[in-house]
Order: C-alpha cells, then structure tokens, then sequence
C-alpha cells in the first residue's frame, strides 16, 4: 500500500481543560504540542522563525502576524489571499470555529 | 384531548419576517395556546439556523422545534463535509422537503408552517420564504407572516414596511406592536455590508433550473458503465519479488511521503489569548487545507489534497457514527448476540 503523504494537525480549544494542539506524521506519529505548531515544507525553519516569537501573550492580530511573517520568510512577503486563516475561538458560541475572509484577514495584517 | 375528540396539543401561533436594509428581521409572539387556553408564554420560535439564517415556527409546537433541530443540524454537517455552507435557496428546499414529509402528521392537524429567512451572501441581501403545508415554498420580497395571527400581524408589518429600513428606534417598536410579544432580532450576527434591493431578475434560479433540465441528456445516469469489466488480457507469469531488506521497506516509504510533504506549502498553528489560530500559506480558495471537525475542533492538513481531506471527512463522520451506533448497541443489544449464534451453528455442520 502507498504510504499516506500528508501530514495533519488536531486542535481543539478547551472549555475547562487548557487546549490541545496534535501533530501527526505519515507515519502515525503523534505528538502533543504546547504553544505552536509547523507543518509541512520547510518546518525546520518556520519552527525557528516561532521559537523567537513570544506567543503566549498574543492576541489574535498578534497571533495572525506572527504565524504570517513566520510563514513567509525574510525574503518574501504573503498576503491575504495567499493565506487561508481560520481561528478555534473560545468566544465564538458553541461552535467555536470560524474562517477569516481575506478582507479580514487584511486588516489583521496590516494593523 | 378536548371534547370533540380533538388533539390539544401546544401551538405556536404568530410569527412575521421582513427585509431591511442590513438584512432580515424575524420576530414571534412568545404564546403557545391549546384549544383556547395559552400554554406557553415563553415560547422560542425564532430559531438560528446557522450563522446567516433563521427559522420562525408556527403549527403544533412539538413536530416544529423537532424539524427545526433537524435542520439546523443537516445545515451544520452540510457544512462541515463539504467545507462550504449550502446556499440560502438550497437551504430553504431543504426545509421545503422537510415540511412536505411532515404532510401525513399535517392531514391529522400536527400542521407545521415555517418562515425561513436569512442574508444572502451571494446577492448581499436578505431573503425570506414563506411554506404551505404541503411544502411549497414561496419567496416573499419584503415581509411574511405566518400562524394564527398572521392576518392582522401581516398587516400591521405591511402598513409600517417601507423600502430599505434601517433598524432605528421606530421601527424596533413597530415589530412587537405587530406580534404582540417581545422582539427578537437574528440581524446582529450577520454580516453589516449594505444591502442592495432585489433585483426585478429574482426568478433566474429557475431559468437556469429549466437550462440544466434541458442539458442533461436524456440516455444513461452519469458514471453508469456500459459494458462488463475490462479484459485482463491473459495470464500474467508470476515472478519472485527481490529480497529487500525491511529496514529498506520503511526507509524508502518514509522518503516517499517525508518528500511529498516537504514539496508542499506549510501551515502554522498559533495559541492565542481566546483560542487557537491556523494560518496556511494556500492561494487556493476552494480547496481547504483547515476545517472544522466538531464544536471545539479544527483540523488541518499538509501533502496530498485527497489524502488528508478523506481523513477529514472520516474526522466529520466519526462523531455521528459513534452516536448512532451506541444508540443501536442500547436498542439491539438482546438481538445481536442471538442471531451470530444462531448463523454460526447454522454454519458450523458444513465445517
């Protein structure tokens, strides 16, 4: 059988319980995440550029600038139709999940 | 049950629905009456659907927050599987054929009539519908109003309904005039871009309808095969496989799949001080690399589209599944173990 090529994330935002960020590999491997998370291509350096974020006091625009500027590089910049931006927010109902349409996303961006 | 033999169950009596400029407004009366007493006063008809639609009930109480659950429900797992929410002319056929199989309790008086509106993110606009009982679906252009009182509710919205209202004070204190009961708006959660007015083309959904009745061709279903399976085209010779070492076998796999999934964009997931944000670095504006799984759960993929979004699905899926099949452990549980027994020593002779 051919080995499965993706890689995948498991968030869940918690009610009582702190929130929980999955990564699993191809292969099935697990792992439990603190803070942030990289998948895919180039992760190594992504990782890197995250490190000498300090996420744990962001806001969402923070949050949004960080992992954007993390994703793009020094050399490049990305927009807000280059992105697809989603958000687990605790304040959002009993569905916590919302999709950020780019005009959105845009003004995150640049305030 | 009341002397004539009748069924007194609750009713929910008047509900109205009218467009203004930022979208819709739904209101109700919180009364439930049965026979000629009331016997409910804090009744909620006006139901939030999803994120931009709203359900106003009237008819026998209990089949209509039933359906309405229903609904609610299916909108939200159309949702979730496809990635993509269901327009709002799809979703008020879906409750069109929810009323029409609700006719056989309708013919008995459990008669459920629904308003359905919501903002149309396609035209910037809001929409409502009105329902009969047999599930014929009617799209109002400014107001509706359904139930008992509809008659005087219906005119008092009318009198007062003028072209691209603005929800000021006066207008807020026109709707539970109309209703008698207190207001309740579903307007806040949609989105505020300014409305434009229905345009005098408001039917092309069923031009086009008529347009793709025309094309489709009158012959064989789409993805019917003629013919019976492909001919392997004789006896392949069998031939030993080389000796590779295990160690190899997982090495060569883990290379294959590490370098697909280096070759595709990344994807960050970053705590924040109200949850969690995912952002992907993906042009693509149709196929989603983040999704929703449940209430509190995202999912987000990297590599083969078609892969993780099959893990997605199945992500989707999982909670249903385990849901009705514990319902169907509680439900079956004296007839399952019978009937393997009963199959396994019918076939254990012919062993």
């Amino acid at each position: 059988m051919k080995p499965m090529e993706v890689e995948i994330l498991v968030a869940e935002v918690g009610a009582r319980q702190p929130d929980q960020l999955f990564h699993i590999l191809y292969d099935g491997t697990v792992m439990d995440e603190k803070q942030y998370s990289v998948l895919g291509g180039d992760a190594e350096a992504i990782n890197g550029r995250l490190a000498d974020v300090d996420v744990a006091s962001l806001a969402l625009g923070g949050a949004v600038r960080a992992a954007t500027t993390a994703l793009s590089g020094p050399d490049r910049s990305l927009a807000a139709d280059d992105l697809e931006v989603a958000v687990l927010s605790r304040s959002n109902g009993r569905r916590c999940f919302r999709r950020l349409s780019d005009d959105e996303v845009a003004g995150l961006l640049a305030s | 049950v009341a002397a004539g033999g009748k069924l007194d169950v609750p009713h929910a009596t008047t509900c109205v629905a009218l467009r203004y400029a930022d979208g819709v407004v739904m209101a109700g009366d919180r009364r439930a009456t049965s026979g000629n007493l009331i016997s409910h006063r804090t009744m909620e008809k006006v139901v939030q659907a999803d994120r931009h639609s709203g359900v106003a009930i009237a008819g026998a109480a209990g089949p209509a927050v039933e359906m309405i659950k229903l609904f609610a429900l299916q909108l939200e797992h159309y949702e979730k599987v496809e990635g993509n929410s269901l327009s709002l002319e799809g979703k008020a056929n879906q409750l069109s054929m929810m009323v029409r199989n609700n006719l056989p309790a309708a013919m008995q008086g459990m008669v459920v009539v629904p308003l359905f509106a919501g903002y149309d993110l396609l035209r910037g606009t809001g929409r409502l519908w009105s329902y009969d009982v047999t599930g014929g679906r009617y799209e109002e252009y400014d107001h509706a109003a359904t139930g008992s009182g509809s008659l005087h509710a219906g005119t008092v919205v009318k009198v007062g309904w003028r072209d691209a209202l603005r929800p000021r004070r006066g207008d807020r204190a026109r709707l539970p005039l109309a209703v008698g009961g207190r207001r309740r708006r579903l307007g806040h959660r949609w989105p505020r871009s300014a409305a434009r007015h229905l345009s005098g083309g408001g039917h092309d959904h069923r031009r086009r309808l008529a347009a793709a009745r025309r094309r489709r061709p009158g012959g064989a279903l789409p993805g019917h095969r003629r013919g019976g399976p492909r001919g392997t085209g004789g006896a392949q010779p069998m031939s030993m496989p080389f000796y590779v070492a295990p160690e190899q076998v997982m090495k060569d796999r883990a290379d294959y799949a590490r370098k697909g999934i280096a070759r595709g964009r990344a994807l960050v997931a970053v705590r924040y001080d109200d949850g969690i944000a995912l952002v992907a670095e993906n042009p693509s504006n149709t196929l989603r690399k983040i999704s929703e799984i449940y209430d509190r759960i995202a999912f987000a993929g990297v590599g083969k589209y078609n892969e993780f979004d099959q893990l997605r699905v199945a992500g989707v899926r999982a909670p249903t599944s385990r849901a009705s099949s514990t319902r169907a452990t509680t439900s079956t549980r004296a007839a399952w173990p019978t009937s393997t027994r009963r199959s396994s020593a019918r076939s254990s002779p012919t062993r």
